[in-house]
C-alpha cells in the first residue's frame, strides 16, 4: 500500500466481557499476566503508598483546614478555602495568565523542539557539536539566564530591540510593559527546549528509513513524507510532549519567580497560579488555602489533559498496533 | 515475516574526528583571545574584605550550653554571623554557638519554616522587622518584654522609630541586629549640572523634586532616555509606595495598629503624585534608561537624576562606580509640604533576630541576644561586616557613621526616622496587595483611590481572618 | 545519487548511522559535489551557526563574566569582552567552599539516582505499556494524576513524613524516591515502548521467552535513546536541585555544587558576581562533557526497521 495515506488505525476492542470480570482475572493465563503486571510495576505501587500517597492525602485534607505553614492549631473549615478562592480577583487573573502562557507555549515549544530535532537529524559536519549547543540552555544554571535573559530583553541595550531596530521597528518595553511580559517570559521559555528536542530525536531514530525511501520512490515531496511518514511514528512522543507540556504550564513557576521577583509584575501581568500558591504558602504562611489552590489546580490539568489525551490520543500511531 | 538485519557498524574515526577538532578548535580560539591584546591580571576581581567567608561553624568545645543560630546569607553579610559567634564566645566560657547556613530560597526561608513546622527549630532566627507579629501570632516565638525590662533597656536606649516597631504588638518578640534606613535620597551631581541645576542643592520638597527632574527629563522619541527619578523603581512597588506615602504624612495603620489606613488621603494623594509623574514622561513602560546590572543599581549609569539607595548599593556605587558619569550628594528624601515633614519619608527596614518558642536553651539564647544587638563588642562587630546600623541608640557604631560624610546621613535618618511599615501579622499580604495594586496604578489600569481602596479590603479582610483563627 | 537513494553512503560519509540500510549494497567513497548541494550546506550552516549564537549567548555572558574584574561586570552599557582578564574570581571562587568535596556529594546523589530512575521507569513503564493486564491503564492514571498536584503542596508534609523516619540530614530523601519511578520518565518510558511492533515480542514468546527474558533481551536493547535519555535527564534534575539539598541536608560538609553556588550570594546588592559566575562555569564543564560523550547513544542504537505485512 502507498505510505502516503496515513497509517494510523484503531485497533480492535478487547474482547466483549463485564465490567467486573475485565478488571478480575479469571483464567489461570489471565492471572499469570496479571502477576507479571504487578511485578514490573510494583516500585510505582510501593512508591505511592510510601513516598506520595501520605502527603498528597494529607494536603487534600489540610485544603479543608485552616493549617498555617508552622505547624501551630488546624481546625475545620469545610469549603471555606475554596470559596475564598473563587472570589479572589487575583487568582482569576493568575489563571488568566497561565492559561495565555500555556496555550501559547505548549504548542510553540513542540514545534520549535521539532523543528530544531529535524534539524539535527540532518546530515551536517559538527553536527555533534551543534546538539550540544541547543542542549546547553537547559543546563546553564536558572540564575545565569534569568540575568542573560534580562539583558537581552532590555529595552534600549537588548539584543532584541537592537535587531527590530535594523529593521526600524521599535521594541517594546518587554519586561516592564505589562502588556508585553508574558511574551518575554514565552521567548525565555522557548529557549529552554534542549530538553524536548533530545527526546523528540531520539523518536527520531525510530522513523523507517526505508519507508521514507519508499515514499521517495513513490513521488512523495518533503512535506508529504514529513506528515504522512515522520509525524505518525514520533506520534507517541508528541503525546508525550503535549500532556507533560501542559502539566508543566499550569505549575508554571520558577522562570517567572526568578525573572520577575515574585510579585507578578509588572500591574500582575506575570502572576501565574504558580506564583500565586507560593506567595499563598511562603509569604503568607497559609497552608491549608494553599493547599485549596493546589487542588484546584489539580482538577484544572486532569481535565485539560484527559481533554488532550481524548483528541489526541486516538490519532497516535504505535508502531504497527493502535493502543 | 521477515526482518532486517541490524545496521553495519558505522566507522567511528569520522567522528573522533570531529571531536578532535572541536577540541583544537577551543584551544585556537582561547588562545586568539589571549593574543588579541587582552591584558591578563588576577586580582581585581572581589573586594579584599570578601576573602576568606565563612558561612557556617560548629561551637566551640566543651561549654555547657550550645545555641544554634541559622545564617540565611551567602558574601560579606553571611561571613558577619560568623564573627560575630566567634566574638562571643570568646567573651565568656559558658556557651557555645553553632552557625548553621541555611539558604534562603528566592527570598524565603524555607529551611526555617520548615524546621519549625517540624518541631526542631533553632535557637536564633532572623527575619525582618515587620513580619515578627506573624511568627508571633502563630505562637512560635518567646517574648521578650520581661526579660528587656530586666536588662535595664526601655525606650531610652533605641532610637524612636526602632522602639516603636519592637513595640507594636502585646509584647516584644524580637530585637533589631541591623537597621536599615529607607532611604536617604541620592542625587547625581553630573546630571544636575549637565541639566542646568546646581548640583550642590538637592530637592527638599516634592515639589521641588518633581520641578528638577522635568528639567532633567530627556526623551528619545517615545522612549525616555534621561529622568528625573523613577518613583514606582524604589526597590519594588510596595516600597516606593511606603516612601512616597510617608513623605505625604500619610499613616498606613490606624492609631492602635488594628485596622490597615491605605485609603488614607495623604496616601491616595501620593500614588496620585506617582501616576500623574509617570503619565507625564509618556508612560512606566517606556522607560529605556539602563541595562541590566549585577552589581550597581541604575542611578550608577548617569541616566537617573535622583534615587534612593540602600547603605549596601550606595558604597557599590562609592566603590565602583564610574566616576565619569555618576557623582553622589546624600540628603533626607523630600517630604510634601504642608502634608509630611522634613524626614518623614524614612522608614526602617533591616533584620530583627528572635528566638523560637520551642528552642530549648532559650536563656543562653537570650545571653547571645544581648551580646548581638545590645553591646559595643556586638554591634561593631556587625558593622564592620554588615555594613548596616545596630538599633540601640548607646553604640559607638552611631559615632562612627557621624564621621563620615558619605554616610552620615543615615545615622540622621535612624535618629530622626518616625514612621515604619504596617507591623502587624498579615504584614506580607499588605506587602503583595500594594505591589500589585500600586503597578496596576502606576501602568494606567486602575485609579489611584480604587487600587488603594482594594488593597485595604484584602489586607483587613486577611487581618480579620487571622484574628480569628489565632484568637 | 542523492542521500535518499543511498542512505548507506551517505551514512557512511558522514559517519554516523542512520536507519537500516542493505548490506548488499556497495558503498561509494564520496559523493559528487555540485552548486546545490553547496548552496544547500551553506543554507544548513548559516541557520545553524545563528541558531547557536542565539541559544549560546547565556554560556558566552556566564564564561566572559567570570574573567571580568568588578568594575566591568557592573559597567554601563554592558561589556560583551572586557580588555582587562582576571582570574581572580577562579581563584576566589576555588577556595569559597570545598569544591571537591561538593562535587563528591552532588556525584553520590546523581549516580545512583540516574540508575535508578532508568532501572524503575524501564520496570514500570514497561508494566504499564506491554502487559496486556486490566490494571495497565489504571495505574498509569493514577500515576500521571501524582504528576499534577503541584509541588509545593506536598512539600511540607513529604518533609514532615521524612523528619518522622528520620531521614532529614541524609541523602536518603533525595536518592531513594528514584528508585520507586518517577511519573514524568515513566510515560516517556511508555510511549518509547508502545512504539515497538507487537511482531518482535510475538516472535519471541513463540519462541517461549517469560515476560523477563522478552523484557531484557527484547524490548530493553530497542530502547537504548529512551533509557539514556532518562539517565541523562535525572542526572541533571539531580545536579541542579537546589530545593531538596537545601530542606533535607543539614551538615555543611555533605552540602551539593548547587548549595555552593548560594555561597556567594549575600543580601541585596551584595553578590559576588565574578567568582559566581566562576563557579557556575566549572560546574557546567562535568555537564556538557557528559552529554557530548553521551550523545552517541541517542543516535546508535538498534532502530526499528520497517516491517514488512
Amino acid at each position: 500500500m502507498s505510505v502516503t495515506r496515513s497509517i494510523t488505525t484503531r485497533g480492535p476492542k478487547p474482547r466483549g466481557t463485564s465490567w467486573l470480570t475485565h478488571w478480575i482475572p479469571r483464567t489461570k493465563r489471565q492471572r499469570a499476566t496479571f502477576g507479571w503486571g504487578l511485578f514490573f510495576t510494583a516500585p510505582a505501587i510501593i512508591g505511592l503508598v510510601l513516598f506520595t500517597g501520605g502527603p498528597i492525602i494529607t494536603s487534600a485534607v489540610n485544603s479543608f483546614t485552616n493549617a498555617n505553614l508552622l505547624g501551630g492549631t488546624r481546625q475545620w473549615v469545610g469549603w471555606d478555602n475554596y470559596s475564598q478562592l473563587f472570589a479572589d480577583d487575583q487568582w482569576w487573573l493568575s489563571l488568566g495568565n497561565t492559561l495565555f502562557l500555556t496555550v501559547i507555549s505548549v504548542p510553540l515549544g513542540i514545534a520549535v523542539a521539532l523543528g530544531l530535532a529535524l534539524l539535527l537529524n540532518l546530515r551536517v559536519k559538527g553536527l555533534g557539536i551543534y546538539r550540544v549547543i541547543f542542549f546547553i540552555p537547559s543546563i546553564v544554571p536558572i540564575v545565569a539566564s534569568a540575568v542573560i535573559w534580562a539583558y537581552v530583553l532590555n529595552p534600549q541595550y537588548g539584543v532584541i530591540n537592537n535587531v527590530l531596530n535594523i529593521f526600524g521597528i521599535q521594541g517594546p518595553g518587554w519586561l516592564s510593559d505589562p502588556n508585553w511580559s508574558k511574551p518575554a517570559l514565552i521567548l525565555f521559555g522557548l529557549w529552554g527546549v534542549g530538553n524536548l528536542m533530545v527526546i523528540l530525536l531520539a523518536g527520531l531514530q525510530g522513523v523507517p528509513q526505508d519507508l521514507l525511501e519508499q515514499a521517495s520512490l513513490d513521488g512523495a515531496g518533503a512535506w508529504q513524507k514529513f506528515r504522512n511518514v515522520t509525524i505518525p511514528f514520533i506520534s507517541p512522543q508528541l503525546l508525550f510532549a503535549t500532556i507533560t507540556g501542559l502539566i508543566a504550564g499550569f505549575q508554571y513557576f520558577t522562570q517567572a519567580f526568578v525573572m520577575t521577583g515574585g510579585y507578578g509584575d509588572p500591574a500582575g501581568s506575570t502572576l501565574v497560579s504558580g506564583v500565586y500558591l507560593y506567595q499563598s504558602a511562603f509569604y503568607h504562611y497559609q497552608l491549608g488555602y494553599s493547599s485549596a489552590v493546589g487542588w484546584v489546580l489539580f482538577v484544572i490539568i486532569a481535565i485539560v489533559s484527559i481533554l488532550a489525551y481524548r483528541i489526541m490520543g486516538r490519532r497516535v500511531y504505535y508502531g504497527g498496533e493502535a493502543r | 515475516m521477515t526482518s532486517r538485519p541490524p545496521h553495519p557498524p558505522t566507522r567511528p574515526a569520522a567522528r573522533d574526528v570531529s571531536r578532535r577538532a572541536f577540541l583544537a578548535a577551543i584551544a585556537a580560539g582561547g588562545a586568539a583571545i589571549g593574543l588579541a591584546g587582552c591584558t591578563v591580571i588576577s586580582g581585581g576581581a572581589v573586594a579584599a574584605d570578601q576573602q576568606g567567608l565563612r558561612l557556617s561553624k560548629d561551637p566551640a568545645p566543651g561549654r555547657a550550653h550550645v545555641v544554634e543560630m541559622y545564617n540565611i546569607w551567602g558574601g560579606t553579610l553571611g561571613n558577619a554571623w560568623v564573627e560575630l559567634a566567634e566574638l562571643y564566645e570568646k567573651s565568656q566560657s559558658h556557651t557555645g554557638v553553632r552557625v548553621t547556613y541555611a539558604p534562603l530560597s528566592g527570598n524565603t526561608q524555607i529551611r526555617l519554616q520548615t524546621a519549625i513546622a517540624a518541631g526542631t527549630p533553632p535557637d536564633l532566627a532572623f527575619c525582618t522587622p515587620e513580619e515578627y507579629p506573624q511568627f508571633a501570632g502563630y505562637g512560635v516565638v518567646e517574648p521578650l518584654g520581661s526579660r528587656i525590662k530586666a536588662a535595664g533597656l526601655g525606650e531610652a536606649n533605641f532610637a524612636p522609630a526602632v522602639w516603636k516597631q519592637m513595640t507594636a504588638t502585646d509584647d516584644i518578640y524580637a530585637m533589631p541586629v541591623l537597621v536599615d534606613v529607607n532611604f536617604p535620597m541620592f542625587w547625581n551631581k553630573k546630571v544636575f549640572a549637565s541639566a542646568g541645576l546646581d548640583p550642590e542643592v538637592p530637592p527638599k520638597t516634592i515639589d521641588e523634586l518633581e520641578r528638577y527632574s522635568d528639567k532633567i527629563l530627556q526623551k528619545r522619541g517615545n522612549q525616555v532616555t534621561r529622568i528625573g527619578t523613577v518613583p514606582w523603581d524604589y526597590y519594588g512597588f510596595s516600597n516606593s509606595m511606603f516612601t512616597f506615602g510617608f513623605a505625604f504624612g500619610g499613616k498606613f495603620m490606624s492609631d492602635d495598629n488594628t485596622e490597615a489606613t491605605p485609603d488614607h488621603p495623604n496616601i491616595v494623594q501620593a500614588l496620585q503624585w506617582m501616576v500623574d509623574y509617570a503619565r507625564k514622561v509618556g508612560g512606566a513602560s517606556h522607560l529605556a534608561l539602563t541595562s541590566p546590572s549585577q552589581t550597581l543599581p541604575p542611578i550608577a549609569s548617569g541616566n537617573i537624576g535622583m534615587a534612593p539607595m540602600t547603605t549596601t548599593d550606595a558604597q557599590n556605587v562609592y566603590r565602583s562606580g564610574d566616576e565619569a558619569k555618576v557623582e553622589l550628594g546624600a540628603t533626607l528624601f523630600p517630604y510634601a509640604e504642608g502634608l509630611g515633614s522634613p524626614g518623614s519619608a524614612t522608614w526602617l527596614g533591616g533584620y530583627d533576630l528572635f528566638i523560637p518558642k520551642a528552642s530549648k536553651e532559650r536563656d543562653a539564647a537570650w545571653d547571645f541576644l544581648q551580646f548581638a544587638t545590645v553591646s559595643d563588642a556586638g554591634t561593631q562587630s556587625n558593622f564592620r561586616y554588615g555594613t548596616l546600623l545596630p538599633g540601640w541608640s548607646d553604640s559607638p557604631v552611631l559615632e562612627e557613621f557621624q564621621k563620615d560624610p558619605k554616610i552620615a546621613v543615615y545615622r540622621e535618618g535612624l535618629l530622626t526616622a518616625k514612621n515604619i511599615r504596617p507591623t502587624i501579622p498579615v504584614a506580607s499580604t499588605y506587602a503583595t496587595a500594594l505591589d500589585v495594586q500600586v503597578s496596576s496604578a502606576i501602568y494606567g489600569q486602575i485609579t489611584p483611590a480604587r487600587a488603594l481602596a482594594k488593597v485595604k479590603t484584602t489586607v483587613n479582610n486577611a487581618f480579620a481572618e487571622f484574628r480569628k483563627e489565632n484568637s | 545519487m542523492t542521500a535518499i537513494e543511498n542512505p548507506t553512503a551517505a551514512a557512511a560519509v558522514a559517519g554516523e548511522p542512520r536507519g537500516s540500510a542493505n548490506p548488499t549494497r556497495p558503498i561509494p567513497k564520496h559523493r559528487k559535489l555540485t552548486w546545490p548541494r553547496v548552496a544547500e550546506a551553506i543554507a544548513k550552516h548559516a541557520v545553524l551557526i545563528v541558531l547557536s549564537v542565539v541559544f549560546l549567548m547565556p554560556l558566552i555572558w556566564m564564561v566572559t563574566g567570570s574573567f571580568k574584574t568588578q568594575a566591568d561586570i557592573g559597567a554601563f552599557p554592558v561589556k560583551w569582552f572586557p580588555e582587562t582578564i582576571t582570574t581572580g574570581n577562579y581563584t576566589y571562587g576555588l577556595q569559597a567552599f570545598p569544591l571537591l568535596q561538593y562535587f563528591w556529594n552532588t556525584l553520590v546523589i546523581c549516580v545512583p539516582s540516574m540508575i535508578g530512575a532508568a532501572l524503575s521507569s524501564a520496570m514500570v513503564g514497561y508494566g504499564v505499556s506491554r502487559i496486556r493486564w486490566p490494571w495497565r491503564n489504571g495505574v498509569f492514571t493514577i500515576l500521571i494524576a501524582t504528576m499534577m498536584v503541584p509541588f509545593y503542596v506536598t512539600m511540607v508534609p513529604l518533609f514532615v513524613a521524612y523528619r518522622d523516619v528520620g531521614w532529614t540530614g541524609t541523602y536518603l530523601p533525595l536518592i531513594v524516591p528514584t528508585f520507586f519511578g518517577i511519573p514524568f520518565f515513566i510515560f516517556l518510558m511508555r510511549q518509547f515502548f508502545l512504539g515497538i511492533p507487537d511482531a518482535l515480542t510475538d516472535a519471541a514468546r513463540i519462541d517461549g521467552a517469560g515476560e523477563l527474558r522478552i523484557f531484557v533481551q527484547v524490548i530493553l536493547p530497542l530502547c537504548k535513546p529512551a533509557l539514556a535519555a532518562v539517565m541523562l535527564f535525572q542526572f541533571l534534575a539531580s545536579w541542579s536541585d537546589l530545593l531538596g539539598p537545601l530542606l533535607y541536608l543539614t551538615k555543611s560538609s555533605q552540602y551539593t555544587l548547587s548549595l555552593g553556588l548560594t555561597f556567594f550570594q549575600g543580601a541585596q546588592g551584595d553578590t559576588a558576581t565574578g567568582p559566581l559566575m566562576a563557579v557556575s562555569t566549572i560546574i557546567l564543564i562535568p555537564i556538557v562533557v557528559l552529554f557530548f560523550f553521551a550523545q552517541k547513544t541517542f543516535i546508535q542504537g538498534i532502530t526499528m526497521s520497517g516491517i514488512k505485512d
